[in-house]
């Protein structure tokens, strides 16, 4: 059964290995001995033949430079790592360090969990399984948390639950102990929780592109699979806006629409956007200033042409006497605009956070050799080719490591300190002689780059000298929102054509005109901008086109299908290894702050300063579109609706603005220490581990110490530490 | 509901959706594909074991350097021949779900890693562990002299203690900070 370890001194002062047997009381030792320390006991085993080998040992003794493969020779590395090796022990003092609790934790969690195994797995072939809701316990061993359980005290399980397993109340079920209310009570949250549960497997079913998710994580690896997954939330944001607007612009107005005179049909307006598509929902032309009375259908108001008498609901209402609610077009185009971006403006927020947080943590390991050894392996990838090439980037990236950590801690002299020196000026060299390589990369890259300024310059062009122009133009948001359309259409083409030429055709030339091996590379960074680009349109055109998001969604749809097939058929799996956490940081701060934050500062000039046009949309004849909300909130302080006017005062008030940002940064600077605290207290812990890592082996020795003595064994061997430990002795 | 059943039913179903990190479709999926795995005649899915040679012939394990660690851990069976029931299976996947907890894929990550089973990780299972991440071909194999050099590197940042071993609280100190893991952790089915 369970052992317990004691010291105690007896007649000559020797400490004296006690093992003996006892109930155990520390929960540590309730499983059975034999099933884990099996490794052990060979051990143990191997120890005493080895012993018997002395005579072979002294003579590898003799040999100057025993290699590392003699494990019981290892010399003290050069920084003063202190190495235990057990084989230099007794079977005495083996047998106290088998029961250390930093041997048996691994060993001890995982008796726990083979023990749980074995129990449950008698439990099953006792009787035929029972239903989870009779059951008293019926833990799966594997979602436990690891505090040790005693085989004795089964009513622990009930108290050892953690958020590790799912938990399930079976214990308080047992019908006969409880009042009924309990039962009820009980009762009710399990049936809540089926139907979360339920939910949770209606939305899991839902998932869209999970096979393709798998086929292309498996082949390609995280890195590229990041890729489709921002593509994927960049198409539910896109949903989002388009079901808002829908909902709240299109749909009203669709529903009532003014009576316009409507162009002929030619397909050409597809590419264009102009033509007959100008006066359809899709522009901002098309929406009236008008008011309609949602619960009789007919009555609807436009307001009068000039600024003063934009009166709708009050005197009318209290004419007619009967209860009406207007849903004013105006008000709810801004107030939808402003929400789906409010909205968005949260979830980018959260969901940078949420990589930020994950990405970089105190003490983080980036580049580190164990990090490296420990994580990097990626189990979902599947494919053969690609688990050798995964082999190939790892043994380079150790190899790397070995190299450059020794070049970091091997002593130099003076003539390698010449070598280095020379070494780095030839670096220094080359790297002066790489700006051209770097001019070819901004080259390659200026696509990308051309694409954003040609969005910055266009915004400008938009709001600035060239509005003196608009008297020319009847409906200028009509015409922004129209090239915003034909820029989407072109964008669209040219990812096609990108994906054509530069996946599909280099492919073709790198394997028969250059004669490579190998495919060429999905460049990540390049479809990531070009998202990122199609986005930005699509924010910016929200105003003046509000179906936009409809066919920024058709055009994911299609873009995803496109690449992966290009991907598979053209492209190898990629040499550099991609930091999955850290792009989808960089991928969403990117469109977080340029894109969006541009895009949101283009509004809030549009919105407060440009003057609309005058003859179409649902803002003609105010001063800006700003003012269609004053003069709505002036109207509420007539009907005295309290709320909305609270809620007016929040946002327009800048001192409310100033006290929000100065709590954020309150917040962050308090965070900022306390990620810096956290910092020094690893440093001491560490440094404290480390001691009391020096304390263990100080006693291991005086123990080893203690047992030779008492039971004189030939001195085997000395190694450098141990003529330390023990002189302190002598 | 009983020990032999030759089809999965609800009450097993939502049974398992409560002990494990999976859902039910990911069950139901598992469940055909470990009956396609059992020869044709055997329909006692719940108390056959597959052999670890078999079950390592699935697609999601045929190329993964560590299918034979992975099958000795989850399994439980007496015999220690790593054979794997269809709980063993299920218990597989929840651990290497999407919603599984750091600490459960650290601890079994630690158990996959411990080739000898000692409950650290010594030299030798350390060795083991470069020479799976590496392949076996030789010129993608690090030589005796890189490996020492890597295991001694390895070992000077990871043990904390100075004990000359890895245990399982230093394998997840540096789980911990290391965001990747998570992600990299997963076998989907």
């Amino acid at each position: 059964m369970a052992h317990s370890v004691d010291f105690y001194r007896d007649a000559d002062d020797d400490a004296v290995l006690e093992i003996s047997e006892q109930e155990p009381a520390s929960p540590d030792f309730c499983f059975e001995e034999d099933l884990v320390h099996h490794s052990f006991a060979d051990l143990l085993s191997e120890q005493s033949a080895v012993e018997s080998q002395s005579s072979v040992m002294i003579e590898l003794e003799d040999q100057p430079c025993a290699g590392i493969e003699n494990q019981g020779y290892i010399r003290s590395p050069p920084h003063a790592q202190y190495m235990l090796n057990d084989d230099c022990y007794d079977p005495a003092t083996l047998k106290v360090l088998s029961f250390m609790p930093s041997r048996t934790i691994g060993r001890s969690r995982g008796a726990v969990i083979s023990d749980y195994c074995n129990r449950t797995l008698r439990f099953r072939r006792k009787r035929a399984r029972p239903a989870l809701s009779d059951m008293a316990r019926s833990m799966r061993p594997s979602i436990r948390d690891v505090a040790a359980l005693d085989e004795n005290c089964e009513e622990e399980v009930g108290k050892h639950m953690t958020s590790n397993c799912k938990d399930h109340s079976c214990g308080p079920l047992e019908n006969n102990h409880l009042p009924c209310w309990s039962r009820t009570k009980y009762n009710l949250i399990i049936a809540v929780r089926q139907c979360w549960y339920g939910f949770l497997s209606f939305l899991n079913s839902l998932q869209l592109w999970q096979i393709a998710e798998k086929q292309i994580g498996g082949r390609f690896g995280t890195g590229v699979l990041s890729y489709f997954i921002f593509l994927k939330m960049l198409l539910i944001l896109n949903v989002f806006h388009l079901v808002m607007n829908l909902s709240f612009i299109v749909i009203p107005q669709a529903t009532h629409p003014p009576a316009n005179a409507k162009g002929t049909f030619s397909g050409l307006e597809l590419l264009t956007g102009s033509g007959h598509f100008t006066d359809t929902v899709l522009y901002y032309g098309y929406y009236t200033n008008s008011s309609w009375n949602i619960l009789d259908n007919g009555r609807s108001k436009s307001s009068a042409l000039t600024n003063s008498s934009w009166n709708i609901s009050g005197s009318e209402a209290s004419n007619a006497g009967a209860l009406s609610i207007w849903y004013n077009l105006p008000i709810a185009y801004i107030y939808t605009l402003g929400t789906s971006f409010f909205i968005t403006c949260i979830i980018l927020v959260h969901c940078l956070s949420k990589a930020f947080g994950e990405s970089y943590r105190v003490g983080s390991t980036y580049g580190n050799l164990v990090a490296k050894v420990f994580c990097s392996w990626d189990f979902k990838v599947t494919q053969k080719q690609s688990v050798e090439s995964n082999y190939e980037n790892i043994s380079t990236q150790l190899k790397e490591c070995v190299t450059e950590h020794d070049f970091l801690t091997t002593a130099s002299s003076v003539h390698q300190k010449m070598c280095n020196l020379s070494v780095h000026f030839l670096g220094w060299l080359l790297s002066l002689g790489s700006v051209v390589g770097c001019t070819l990369a901004v080259y390659y890259y200026s696509e990308s780059m051309l694409k954003m300024s040609i969005l910055g310059v266009l915004c400008f062009h938009w709001m600035g000298p060239n509005t003196k122009n608009i008297a020319e133009i009847s409906c200028w948001e009509t015409f922004v929102g129209q090239e915003l359309y034909r820029l989407k259409i072109i964008d669209f083409i040219f990812l096609i054509l990108d994906t054509v030429f530069a996946e599909y055709l280099w492919r073709i030339i790198c394997i028969k005109l250059l004669k490579r091996k190998r495919k060429p590379e999905f460049d990540i960074a390049r479809n990531v901008l070009d998202l990122i680009f199609g986005q930005t349109i699509t924010w910016l055109g929200l105003l003046f086109a509000p179906l936009l998001p409809a066919i920024q969604i058709i055009k994911f749809i299609v873009v995803f299908y496109m690449k992966k097939l290009s991907l598979m058929q053209n492209c190898q799996p990629p040499h550099k290894f991609w930091r999955a956490s850290h792009m989808m940081t960089i991928f969403i701060s990117l469109l977080c702050f340029p894109s969006f934050l541009g895009a949101a500062v283009a509004y809030f000039y549009t919105i407060w300063y440009i003057k609309p046009s005058l003859t179409c949309g649902p803002f003609r004849t105010l001063d800006s579109m700003y003012d269609s909300a004053v003069q709505w909130v002036r109207q509420l302080d007539e009907n005295a609706s309290k709320f909305f006017k609270l809620s007016w005062i929040l946002v327009r008030n800048p001192f409310i603005l100033l006290l929000a940002s100065g709590i954020l940064l309150i917040v962050i600077y308090f965070h900022w220490q306390v990620v810096d605290g956290q910092r020094k207290v690893i440093k001491l812990l560490n440094e404290q581990i480390a001691n009391e890592g020096k304390d263990k082996k100080f006693l291991i020795g005086k123990l080893h110490y203690f047992n030779r003595k008492k039971f004189k064994s030939p001195r085997k061997r000395h190694t450098q530490w141990e003529d330390e430990v023990f002189s302190v002795n002598d | 509901m009983g020990g032999s059943a030759s089809h999965l039913s609800k009450e097993q179903l939502s049974e398992y959706q409560e002990l494990t990190f999976l859902t039910k479709q990911d069950i139901l999926h598992a469940y055909r594909i470990f009956t396609e795995l059992l020869s044709k005649d055997l329909v006692d899915f719940q108390n056959i074991r597959i052999a670890k040679e078999r079950f390592c012939e699935l697609p999601e394990l045929k190329a993964n350097p560590f299918r034979e660690r992975i099958c000795l851990v989850f399994s439980t069976a007496i015999e220690k021949d790593g054979s794997v029931s269809f709980e063993d299976f299920l218990d597989m996947l929840s651990a290497f779900s999407d919603s599984a907890t750091l600490e459960i894929k650290s601890h079994y990550a630690f158990r996959i890693f411990d080739f000898d089973d000692d409950g650290t990780l010594d030299k030798e299972d350390l060795k083991n562990l470069v020479n799976c991440l590496t392949g076996g071909t030789s010129d993608t194999q690090l030589s005796e002299a890189e490996m020492n050099q890597l295991i001694q590197n390895i070992l000077e940042e990871a043990d904390i203690d100075k004990d000359g071993t890895v245990n399982l609280s230093e394998f997840q100190h540096v789980i911990s900070r290391s965001p990747d893991f998570v992600s990299s952790f997963k076998i989907v089915l």
